[in-house]
């Protein structure tokens, strides 16, 4: 059982990631956060904040350090920006679909258990950046002939940092949904529901806040010129085009990914249905009275 | 407190049909569909809050006469209204007040000329409902489309300031819409099988009706994003010829 109180102490049970601890914190109420014995009465979400600000504020720096110190300051605000801004613009949707797939949560709950996630993952990649800062420290200069490869590398081994501390975040989501809901089909028809709607706002957003490893050749920048112009998923399909046959059409690729969208929700439906020990014959043939 | 807000306070138990399967398979969809009285007064607050957790609560208040189609109906006008200003700022100018405005008048047509067919299939599935009652989860399911539309509201506005592209705004909208359906539907079935129905194949059938005509709908009251010369559309066409051209005109 937790007592800790205070940022720290709600920090260590965060990096602990217990489960069943993790669900007692989630199931307090709202403004006896860390009120055990001693405890201070820190709230949780001040907690959360501070480790996703520090955490994916020093990360950033250390991806945009690199290009130049200016763009390690701009990437350290705006990565902050990035992981707040979707909770913002998914809140709303992921507490509908928390209640509507049976999680049990409330909103406040859903945003509660959504900033542990990112702040997990923040804590995760804040504390590689003193890593990645003297790796950069001991990089080529970006406008030198080898900058270019050592660019290439750069951004491979931080996309899979990124992909690691995601899936480590992810997975204790996972593990903390299923303790609160007791279920695991539910738990992971809803981690299902969040991730893909933080993943698919997560990468429009961070196109519109491009650039964070700051490409030598282009110019030292908080936003790009043209923010607001053009989006992900249409800049990712014309690269795929150019690929593939230059000659395929942008419907083409609507339909593509629709039916593959479609597809997909077939199959997770069809999955979740096969493994809920629900969905067998029903055990007792007494009728339902309920008062 | 209003006799309507007394009435949900009743300990009057609800019989369900002789069968715990209809609960079961409820639960197996992750739908919660408990019938018990709500806790509180019967407010827009705790009606928005039943559809999302606890629909069983709604049936429980309509079988007890409470007074929500008004209420499932504003949190509809509301949610729709919002989410048809969100899309409206895609184009912006009569938009901003012609998509609300279109949106709230398809689903509200649709909605009237679907419901005798949903009496009938409903009947056909086993279940004897009022006319009434059938309203009220009518407009359940269509409230709760429309708070889906609501949540996904913020993520449309996102990709409404970002992109240009029509086609990639209307599929992005699709996509909502029928997952809001989805949703919908499930608490159709859900509800109709915890209220006695022997199945769900014919509610379910009627629910594919039902989208075919609120996509029809949006076609009949195009332009819902993006502008045109005239109010409503001068030529009628079917959904799938106006998408096919869209996206012709795309190229």
């Amino acid at each position: 059982m937790h007592s800790e109180a205070g940022w720290i102490g709600r920090l260590r049970l965060l990096t602990r990631g217990d489960p069943r601890e993790l669900s007692l914190w989630l199931r307090e109420p709202v403004g006896r956060e860390g009120a055990g014995p001693g405890g201070a009465g820190r709230g949780t979400l001040p907690a959360l904040m501070v480790a996703i600000v520090g955490g994916a504020a020093l990360y950033g720096f250390s991806l945009g350090f690199w290009r130049a110190p200016l763009q390690g300051l701009y990437v350290a605000i705006k990565l902050p920006c990035l992981v707040f801004l979707t909770l913002l613009v998914n809140g709303g949707i992921n507490g509908m679909l928390g209640q509507l797939l049976g999680s049990g949560m409330t909103f406040r709950q859903t945003l509660v258990c959504c900033l542990m996630s990112f702040a997990t993952f923040a804590l995760l990649v804040g504390s590689l950046s003193p890593i990645v800062c003297l790796w950069v420290l001991d990089a080529p200069d970006p406008l030198a002939a080898e900058g270019r490869a050592w660019y290439r590398y750069f951004l491979l081994v931080n996309t899979g940092i990124i992909a690691v501390a995601g899936i480590i975040a992810n997975v204790r989501l996972l593990r903390l949904i299923q303790e609160f809901t007791g279920e695991r089909t539910i738990a992971a028809r809803t981690l299902f529901a969040w991730l893909s709607g933080n993943l698919f706002v997560g990468a429009q957003l961070s196109f519109i806040f491009r650039p964070f490893f700051g490409n030598p050749r282009l110019p030292v920048q908080f936003l790009r010129p043209d923010p607001l112009d053009g989006n992900f998923y249409q800049t990712v399909w014309y690269m795929l085009k150019e690929s593939i046959d230059p000659q395929l059409s942008d419907a083409t690729g609507f339909l593509v990914a629709a039916v593959v969208l479609a597809g997909l929700f077939a199959l997770g439906h069809a999955l979740s249905a096969a493994q809920d020990p629900a969905s067998g014959p029903p055990k007792s043939p007494s009728p339902s009275r309920i008062p | 407190m209003s006799p309507e807000e007394a009435k949900p306070e009743s300990t009057q138990p609800v019989v369900l049909p002789p069968s715990a399967a209809p609960l079961q398979r409820a639960r197996s969809l992750g739908l919660a569909l408990e019938i018990e009285p709500m806790p509180g007064p019967v407010n827009i607050s705790s009606v928005t809050e039943a559809l999302l957790r606890r629909p069983g609560r709604l049936l429980h208040a309509a079988s007890q006469g409470v007074e929500l189609r008004s209420k499932l109906f504003l949190v509809c006008a509301a949610s729709l209204a919002i989410f048809g200003l969100i899309l409206g700022t895609y184009s912006g100018g009569t938009q901003l007040w012609a998509a609300p405005l279109k949106l709230i008048l398809g689903m509200a047509v649709a909605g009237l000329i679907c419901f005798p067919s949903l009496y009938i299939f409903s009947a056909m599935d086993g279940l004897e409902a009022r006319p009434a009652q059938l309203a009220t989860l009518l407009l359940s399911t269509i409230a709760l489309t429309a708070l889906l539309l609501l949540g996904f509201a913020p993520v449309i506005w996102v990709f409404c300031v970002s992109t240009d592209s029509l086609a990639f705004i209307g599929t992005l909208v699709l996509t909502f819409w029928l997952i809001g359906l989805y949703f919908g539907r499930r608490i159709l079935s859900g509800a109709s099988e915890a209220l006695g129905a022997r199945s769900s194949s014919f509610i379910r059938l009627w629910m594919v009706i039902f989208t075919v005509v609120t996509l029809q709908m949006a076609t009949s009251l195009r332009p819902l994003i993006g502008t045109a010369e005239t109010f409503l559309p001068q030529e009628k066409r079917f959904f799938l010829q106006h998408w096919a051209e869209q996206f012709a005109e795309v190229e």
